[in-house]
Formats: structure tokens, C-alpha cells, sequence
């Protein structure tokens, strides 16, 4: 099919999309969002490569264990994120998928072949696309630049504890932003699949219809003609507005399962990032050291040359004889080094260093050889270091808690109020036939409640399993167990049920506005 | 030869297992239509006559029953078979009108042939829209018309190709009596002209009876 052949057909899209502004904007922007929250994920994917990268030489353990913990973060948000954002562009898709199957339907009857109707599609979606995506990369990219600077100042202070910890060398982390084409290119190549998936979406459907079927649309959601059961007992329960509120929700699939889908996946989002920062928090919390030593002693050498027992009690005796300080005896074995610690409680922090390091050298021998280390540290600054970051690393996590949070939020209320614009017709005609308003509220209640307790009973399981995945990718190599995220999984029943409630309740008081002859005529 | 051909064609609405009552809008029609003959349809409201139109045309599948077009069944073609089979030989004139409301009535004139790539024979388009009183409307948008010259730029789009068939459903319906009996002359000149086979649809009497032949419709059977 030449090009020129589709010219008549790209006319009618340019012209349809000029005709409605607001939905064009509203689309464009929700394009914008998709391709940021793409690009954003794509860009700190690259920022922490790159990390991984300048850090692989120095700690090849540390990094290898760091790096399966940044791949499975990244997978698992970037998974989630992009279901977020094909959620979010299909909504503004969905918004106008009844008119655009009416307008199928027109041009079909005149002589449009699918082929040409696809290519409305791609050429609406390549349009929009060809200014959303754009946006997208470029608030992607600032966002990408905040987080890069914000993480790299929790660095700063992080590799500041790990000097003061002696970390071996000097290795440092460096969280930059790194402008990276390849995560580019997929950024683009995944959003413009994202909005082509989400203009085909409702299309397919229409591509499906005769023209008169098509034509016939009532530029709603179109119900589908099937039976519905309504038990007696939700009848008892609900009367005849939940027997409806049932009906719609199985006839008006469309709307409803999209929902579904928002919501289910906003309790993903939650469920998740709350269990990442909990274990975090919790991996923090273990590495702190005794609070109130002030000292500390160490002998490190390779697994097999051990300090003897009996020096290692002289070592404890002797120690001890120094005035007002009480000192506990730690051994430990960490990937094939051994580690002898004395930590001990002293008000002459200086005094017991030099003290200490001469009672090593007389039982053990000079601070250094081949076989061992000795070192002395005042654990009151590690401990001051190791709060700035477990303060910082909170921080991040429970801001990057909250952007999650928002991103679900925001998802659920638009594909709520799209839902409910596309409805105003049915509405209005329930009202012109005699329903009032209480009982139209009390519908609306039970859809809710029934949309609510099918979202939880998706995304609960589904959250469940990512928090398992980031568990064993992230922190199966720490001590911990799984601990189930119950407190997450109260809040997002509870955050569920009120936010749909709340934003049904505002879609309806804008419905509640409109004349029942206005809306049947919008 | 019949130019047109429909054997036990029929139309039912609400499947099975659904609780809407189904309903029966075609139901057994068998008709024959010449080459070039004028052939009018009238019965009351509801008796099936756009959903017979609509079947003629191929713009909806019919439940059971074949159309034939020039010997060819329609209804084993593939979709885009059939809709380039449409756009090339067949002028509908919908009741609605269904004009594209965001292009011009010039460019919804001429848009059947442009998404068959075809060349618009330009003074016979440009006669068709003097006749039906547009020309200086061209460049107006469909909402800015009366309901009446909507109609008439749909009869133009369906003259502009010059299709062997013409297809209309209540053409005349939102016109009055003098534009009623102009647009009538204009289909009859037309058909004459080319040799068009015309199926229309009328309320009108008077317009029914200029017609080679009229067959009504009652409860989706032809009665007459
Ligand atoms: N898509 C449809 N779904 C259900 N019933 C329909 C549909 N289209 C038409 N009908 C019904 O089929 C019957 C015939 O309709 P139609 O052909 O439009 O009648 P007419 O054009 O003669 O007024 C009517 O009872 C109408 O309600
Ligand atoms: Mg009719």
C-alpha cells in the first residue's frame, strides 16, 4: 500500500485530533508520563551500571552482590512501571475508543479497508507519539538528573562512613547521571510500544464490527450482551442497585476491568516498595554496631592462620586491666577472612587505642605482616557515620515510597474519572427512567466495592510474589528471613477502598451537576 | 440478468443466551433487482427496510441467506474484498447521512474515491454539487449545514464515483416536496445517464411512484 493511498485517511486523524483539543492535550500528556516514567527507569538502569561499573575493580564480592540486588530492584519497579504506564496511556486511548469506533464504522462505510483503518491508528499514535515522547525524555531525563544528584549526596556520605569504617582501599560509590543512548533508544522503543499497544487496544475491537455494527456504537462503553446472573444474595443484600451495579460491572468489561487492572497494580506498586523499605531498613538496623562502645580492636587475617585461643584470652585479660572499661570479645569469619574483634566501653577513647595497639604488638607482633592486620578504631564515629547514612538511605527509600504512591494514586483516579465520563450517558439516562440520587449513589458504592475487592484480590498475591522476587535477589544473602509485608497489605485495603470511594464520589458530583438532557446529548 | 440477487436472506438481533428478546428485522426476503432498474421500498417504521439496505450493500452480515452482485456472492468475499468491492461499486445514501464531520463537504465528497486512489472526474463532480445547490458551500463543515443539505452532500458522495449501483435510504426524508422531487429528478437523470441500478427507500408516496417498480416490507417480509 503506497503511502499517498493513506493521505485521505491521515487527514481525517490530523483533522479529529485538532477538532478536540482538550482530548488531544490530555493525551499527549498522558504520553508525556509514560515515556518520563520509562525513560526515568531506563536512565537510573544506565546511572547504576555505570556505578557497578567504576566500583567492579576494587570488590569484586561486594559488587557482584550489589549488582544482582540493582538488577532485581531495576527489573522488578521497571516491570511494574511500565505496566503503570501502559495503563496510564490506554486510559486516555480508552476515553476515546467509543468515537473512534463510531468514526471506524463511518469510514469503513464508505469504503475504508482495515488496512487503512490500522494505519489511522499507527499514524494517531506515531503523531502523538512524535510530541509526547519527546516531553517524556526530557522530564525523564530531569527526573533522572534530581535522582542521580539526590542519591550521590547519600554516597557522598556513605563512602565517608566506609572511610572511617578503614574500608579496604578506597573504593568509592558514585551514583552520576549518565546520559546513556542505548537506554535512550529503548526508552523510545518502549514507550512508542506502549502508546501504539494503547491506540490499538480499543481498536481492535472495532476492526472487529461490520460498519453498521460499528456505526451503532453509543460512544460509551459498549456493553456486551451476555447473561448475567445476579444471586439472591447480593439482590437481598444491595436490592435492585447492586443487582445493577453487578450487571454493569460484567456487561461494561471494559471499564471495569481497566479498574481492576489500575488498581491491582497500584497494590503492586505499594505492596512492593514498602518491602523494599522495610528491608532495608531492617539490613541497616543489623549493621549498626553496640551502641555505648567506644573502642575497638581487630586482628583480620585469612581463615586459616587464626589468633591462638590462648592468646586471644590474654589478649581479652589484659585488655581488661585498662582502668574503667569493660570489654566484649567478637569473632567472626567473612568471606575467607577471619576476624578477631575486642569492643570495649572506655571513657579514654585515645588512651585505650595506644594501649590496646601495644598489648597486640607485645602478644601478637608488629601491626602488619603477610598473614594478618591489626587496627584499632573509635566505633563513636562509625556509629555517627553509619546514622547519617541509615538516615539518608531512609530517606530515599521512603521518598521513592511515596513517588510510588503518588504514580499509583494518580493511576487509579484517572482511570476512575475516564470511567465515569464515559459513562455520563447511562447515568443520565438511570436518572431520566426514575433513579434518584441515593439510589444512584448506592449503585456506584457497590460497583466500587465490587471493583475494590477484585483489584485486592489480584494485586495482594501478585505484590506478594515481587516482594518474594526482590527478597531473593536482594537479601536472601543477609541473615534474614522472608518476613511477610502484612502492615503494606492492611494499608492498601484500606488506601483501596478509600480511594476509589473518593474518587467515584468526585466523578459523581460532577455528574450530579450536569442535566439529565446535557449529558444524554454530550 | 438480475443485477441484484438476495435468496431467503435474514436478520436476526440479540443471540441466544442473552436475556435481550431476539428480534427478527429480515426474515426470509427473497428479491431480484434488474440492471438499471428503479426500484422503491416503503413500509412502515421498524419493518426491516435499512437493515435490507444496509445487507445489499455488504455493510453488515446477515444471519443466513446470501446477497449476489452481478452473480458474484458478496458474503464470501473477505472483508477488505468486499469493502474495495463497495467503494468501487456501490453508492450508499445513509438515513443518518454519516458524513465525516471534520472534513469539508468537498472533501467528503470526493474522500470514496481517495481512499481508492482513484482520479475524481472533476466537472462531473463539479456538476453534481451545482445541482444539488453546494457549490457555494464546498468549503462549509457539516455542522454548519441545515439537515437538508447534509443529505444532499451525501447523495453527492454517492454520485461522485459513479458507481453501478445507488443505494438510499430515505433520501428525500428531511427535504421538502420541491427538493424531495429535485433530488428524485437528479437520481432518475443519473441512473438514466449511467445505467445505474437504484434501490431506494421512501416514506413519500409520490416519490415511491416514480419508481420502475415498489416493494414494501412488513415485519422483514416482503408483502408485495
Ligand atoms: N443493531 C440492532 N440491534 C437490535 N435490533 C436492531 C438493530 N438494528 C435494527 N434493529 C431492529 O430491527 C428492526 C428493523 O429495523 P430497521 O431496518 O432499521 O427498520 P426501518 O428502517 O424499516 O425503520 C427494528 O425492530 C429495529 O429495532
Ligand atoms: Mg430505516
Amino acid at each position: 500500500m503506497s503511502a499517498s493511498h493513506n493521505s485521505a485517511i491521515r487527514r481525517v486523524t490530523r483533522r479529529s485530533l485538532k477538532q478536540n483539543p482538550s482530548h488531544t492535550v490530555f493525551t499527549v500528556l498522558a504520553i508525556t508520563l509514560s515515556a518520563a516514567m520509562i525513560s526515568a527507569v531506563c536512565g537510573f538502569a544506565a546511572s547504576g551500571r555505570q556505578m557497578l561499573f567504576d566500583f567492579l575493580g576494587e570488590d569484586v564480592l561486594e559488587a557482584r552482590q550489589y549488582s544482582a540486588m540493582v538488577y532485581t530492584a531495576a527489573a522488578v519497579f521497571g516491570l511494574i512501571l511500565v505496566a503503570t504506564s501502559v495503563i496510564i496511556a490506554s486510559n486516555a486511548f480508552r476515553a476515546s475508543a467509543g468515537e473512534r469506533t463510531k468514526q471506524f464504522g463511518l469510514l469503513g462505510s464508505i469504503g475504508a479497508t482495515k488496512g487503512q483503518i490500522t494505519a489511522a491508528v499507527v499514524y494517531e499514535g506515531v503523531f502523538l507519539s512524535a510530541v509526547g515522547i519527546p516531553l517524556g525524555l526530557l522530564l525523564g531525563n530531569a527526573i533522572h538528573l534530581l535522582a542521580a544528584d539526590i542519591v550521590e549526596t547519600l554516597f557522598v556520605q556513605v563512602n565517608a562512613a566506609r572511610m572511617a569504617h578503614g574500608a579496604n582501599g578506597d573504593s568509592e560509590l558514585h551514583f552520576a547521571y549518565v546520559f546513556s543512548w542505548p537506554a535512550t533508544a529503548l526508552a523510545v522503543a518502549v514507550s512508542l510500544v506502549t502508546v501504539l499497544v494503547s491506540a490499538w487496544l480499543p481498536a481492535r475491537r472495532a476492526a472487529s464490527l461490520s460498519p453498521v455494527e460499528a456505526m451503532r456504537q453509543s460512544g460509551g462503553d459498549a456493553p456486551a450482551a451476555k447473561s448475567v446472573k445476579v444471586s439472591p444474595l447480593t439482590r437481598a443484600l444491595f436490592g435492585c442497585e447492586g443487582a445493577l451495579a453487578v450487571k454493569y460491572a460484567k456487561r461494561g468489561r471494559r471499564s471495569y476491568r481497566a479498574t481492576v487492572a489500575a488498581l491491582s497494580i497500584s497494590v503492586v506498586l505499594f505492596i512492593t516498595g514498602s518491602f523494599f523499605a522495610s528491608g532495608m531498613e531492617r539490613s541497616m538496623t543489623s549493621a549498626m554496631p553496640y551502641a555505648g562502645v567506644t573502642a575497638g580492636v581487630e586482628y583480620i587475617s585469612a581463615t586459616d592462620h587464626r589468633l591462638p585461643l590462648a592468646a586471644v584470652e590474654r589478649v581479652t585479660v589484659r585488655l581488661a586491666e585498662f582502668p574503667d572499661t569493660i570489654v566484649h570479645l567478637e569473632e567472626a569469619t567473612e568471606d575467607g577472612t577471619a576476624l578477631t574483634v575486642w569492643l570495649a566501653e572506655t571513657d579514654d577513647v585515645e588512651g585505650f587505642r595506644s594501649y590496646a595497639m601495644s598489648v597486640l604488638e607485645e602478644i601478637v607482633g608488629a601491626p602488619q605482616s603477610d598473614q594478618y592486620r591489626l587496627n584499632t578504631y573509635d566505633t563513636s564515629k562509625i556509629t555517627a557515620g553509619q546514622r547519617a547514612v541509615m538516615l539518608a538511605v531512609r530517606l530515599f527509600t521512603y521518598g521513592f515510597v511515596a513517588l510510588l504512591t503518588l504514580i499509583a494514586v494518580t493511576n487509579v483516579i484517572s482511570t476512575v474519572v475516564t470511567n465515569m465520563r464515559l459513562r455520563n450517558r447511562e447515568f443520565a439516562l438511570l436518572r431520566a427512567i426514575g433513579m434518584s440520587r441515593k439510589n444512584f449513589s448506592k449503585m456506584l458504592r457497590h460497583e466500587s466495592l465490587l471493583s475494590s475487592a477484585r483489584a485486592l484480590l489480584y494485586g495482594i498475591p501478585l505484590g506478594s510474589a515481587f516482594a518474594y522476587i526482590l527478597y531473593t535477589g536482594f537479601m536472601r544473602s543477609t541473615e534474614f528471613g522472608f518476613v511477610y509485608p502484612w502492615l503494606a497489605v492492611a494499608i492498601s485495603l484500606a488506601g483501596v477502598i478509600v480511594i476509589v470511594f473518593a474518587a467515584t464520589k468526585i466523578a459523581q458530583s460532577r455528574i450530579n451537576r450536569l442535566s439529565v438532557i446535557e449529558a444524554l446529548h454530550e | 440478468m438480475s443485477i441484484l440477487r438476495t435468496t431467503d436472506l435474514k436478520k436476526h438481533y440479540g443471540s441466544p443466551g442473552s436475556d435481550a428478546v431476539s428480534v427478527r428485522a429480515l426474515d426470509g426476503v427473497d428479491l431480484a433487482v434488474e440492471r438499471g432498474e428503479f426500484v422503491s421500498v416503503v413500509g412502515s417504521s421498524g419493518s426491516g427496510k435499512s437493515t435490507l439496505l444496509h445487507l445489499l450493500g455488504g455493510l453488515d452480515r446477515p444471519t443466513a441467506g446470501q446477497v449476489e452482485i452481478g452473480g458474484q456472492p458478496i458474503f464470501a468475499m473477505r472483508d477488505d474484498e468486499l469493502t474495495i468491492f463497495r467503494r468501487r461499486h456501490i453508492g450508499f445514501v445513509f438515513q443518518s447521512y454519516n458524513l465525516v464531520p471534520v472534513l469539508t463537504v468537498e472533501e467528503n465528497i470526493l474522500l470514496p474515491l481517495e481512499l481508492d486512489r482513484a482520479r475524481p472526474d472533476g466537472p462531473f463532480v463539479d456538476q453534481v454539487i451545482a445541482m444539488l445547490g453546494l457549490s457555494n458551500r464546498r468549503r462549509s463543515l457539516p455542522d454548519q449545514l441545515s439537515g437538508g443539505q447534509q443529505q444532499r452532500v451525501a447523495i453527492a458522495r454517492a454520485l461522485a464515483a459513479k458507481p453501478a449501483i445507488i443505494l438510499a435510504d430515505e433520501p428525500t426524508g428531511n427535504l421538502d416536496s420541491r427538493g424531495g422531487m429535485d433530488v428524485m429528478g437528479l437520481l432518475k437523470i443519473s441512473g438514466e445517464r449511467f445505467g445505474q441500478t437504484i434501490v431506494l427507500i421512501t416514506h413519500n408516496p409520490e416519490i415511491a411512484q416514480l419508481a420502475d417498480r415498489t416493494i414494501r416490507i412488513e415485519d422483514g417480509r416482503i408483502v408485495l
